[in-house]
């Protein structure tokens, strides 16, 4: 009964946390948004290349990396408070995830794989990773410092949807911009950050978001 | 039954709502009503192997973590469950820290052990010296006596979140001055 007391004495005015739109509006939105102008800009070089806008399957693989941006988001959000617990984003997340790396096997070019193999060894193609890898950790920061303020009920679950999140953020970014389009080089410099920080996430989350 | 959840879910749902706009006396009763709540809810997911401390003490923690947590609520959702959602949480971290304890190693043969290596050469008058009365007397009852930290922030006079700074703080200057 002395805590009660002492708990409402402590008592101030107080707003509950931001609902889903606002948050979606403040985190997600204008990132994307900068990344589709930026995808714009881009498109005279890509058309070098052969790509356009229009293409069939350049639409469908940056429509299904939205959606996986969009739908961990989401999961992210909820898995955040302690009384939501939809299951639906996450199953779209990992739906759209998975339809994007059976894409990538299927288009895979099995023969040439060594030879490939040598040629993404390389510094400069490499670069992919390294941009997707320092946006996704900025990003999980600023995801993970969100968290802190909120209740997650599995700290590590919600450090493996910042992880998504934040790394699906980076590859809608490069899947746009990126002038490799080889299949190997989307699964090694593409894939790999997001996989890598998907392993990572969760454990630091484990450590930090507790409360 | 039914009816009987579907009230304390409105009156709850209603001083919550004061509480939002600074009423103590609201929320001192919404957090009453809470205690006897998340009580239930501990009672139901331990079964009745706590003992009553225990359960005293785990019901003040996941109180505390309501009140500090109570901005997470969405008014658009039922509470109980986000009470007892708390309530889980609480009670599972509380399960895996204490599983996290060492474990005391019974030693098969008579071989004196050691167990206390450089503990002799620290000097603890010394360094429990160089803390205020106040640091000592919570380092004391939290890491000697093994207090709790509502408990002893309500003896002392402090907020609970207080009694976490200072033994932190504590800690790290204790760390420092101890010789390696």
């Amino acid at each position: 009964m002395n805590t009660v007391k002492s708990l409402a004495s402590e008592l101030r005015p107080f707003k509950t946390t931001e609902t889903l739109s606002v948050f979606l509006a403040k985190r997600f939105l204008p990132v994307l948004a900068a990344f589709v102008f930026l995808s714009f800009m881009m498109v005279n070089k890509k058309e070098i290349l052969g790509i356009r806008w229009g293409e069939g399957m350049f639409l469908l693989k940056n429509t299904l990396w939205v959606t996986v941006a969009l739908a961990s988001f989401v999961a992210f959000y909820d898995s955040a408070f302690p009384q939501k617990a939809r299951r639906l984003p996450g199953l779209v997340a990992m739906s759209a995830l998975g339809v994007l790396l059976g894409l990538e096997f299927f288009q895979l070019n099995y023969g040439q794989l060594p030879a490939e193999l040598h040629t993404e060894m390389d510094l400069l193609r490499g670069g992919c990773g390294v941009i997707i890898s320092a946006m996704s950790i900025g990003y999980w920061w600023m995801l993970k410092n969100w968290a802190k303020q909120t209740a997650p009920r599995s700290p590590g679950m919600t450090g493996l949807w910042a992880s998504i999140a934040a790394s699906t953020a980076g590859c809608v970014l490069m899947q746009a911009v990126c002038w490799q389009e080889g299949t190997l080089h989307i699964l090694l410099w593409h894939f790999l950050p997001l996989s890598l920080a998907s392993y990572a996430g969760p454990l630091l989350a484990k450590k930090w978001l507790r409360w | 039954m039914l009816k009987k959840t579907a009230e304390i879910e409105q009156k709850l749902r209603a001083l919550f709502q004061l509480s939002m706009n600074g009423d103590e006396v609201a929320y001192e009763s919404f957090l009453s009503m809470v205690s006897a709540v998340v009580r239930r809810n501990l009672v139901y997911l331990a079964g009745k192997q706590l003992p009553g401390e225990v359960l005293e003490e785990l019901q003040q923690e996941v109180v505390l973590s309501i009140h500090q947590k109570k901005h997470t609520y969405s008014l658009d959702r039922p509470l109980l469950p986000w009470i007892s959602a708390i309530a889980r949480y609480r009670y599972i971290d509380d399960y895996r820290q204490k599983k996290r304890l060492p474990v005391i190693v019974e030693w098969l043969d008579d071989t004196p052990v050691d167990t206390d290596v450089g503990a002799e050469s620290i000097d603890w008058e010394e360094l429990l010296a160089q803390l205020t009365p106040q640091q000592r007397e919570l380092f004391v009852k939290i890491k000697v006596e093994g207090q709790s930290y509502v408990q002893t922030a309500s003896d002392m006079a402090v907020s609970v979140p207080a009694a976490k700074v200072g033994i932190h703080r504590i800690m790290k200057l204790l760390k420092d001055k101890v010789p390696r």
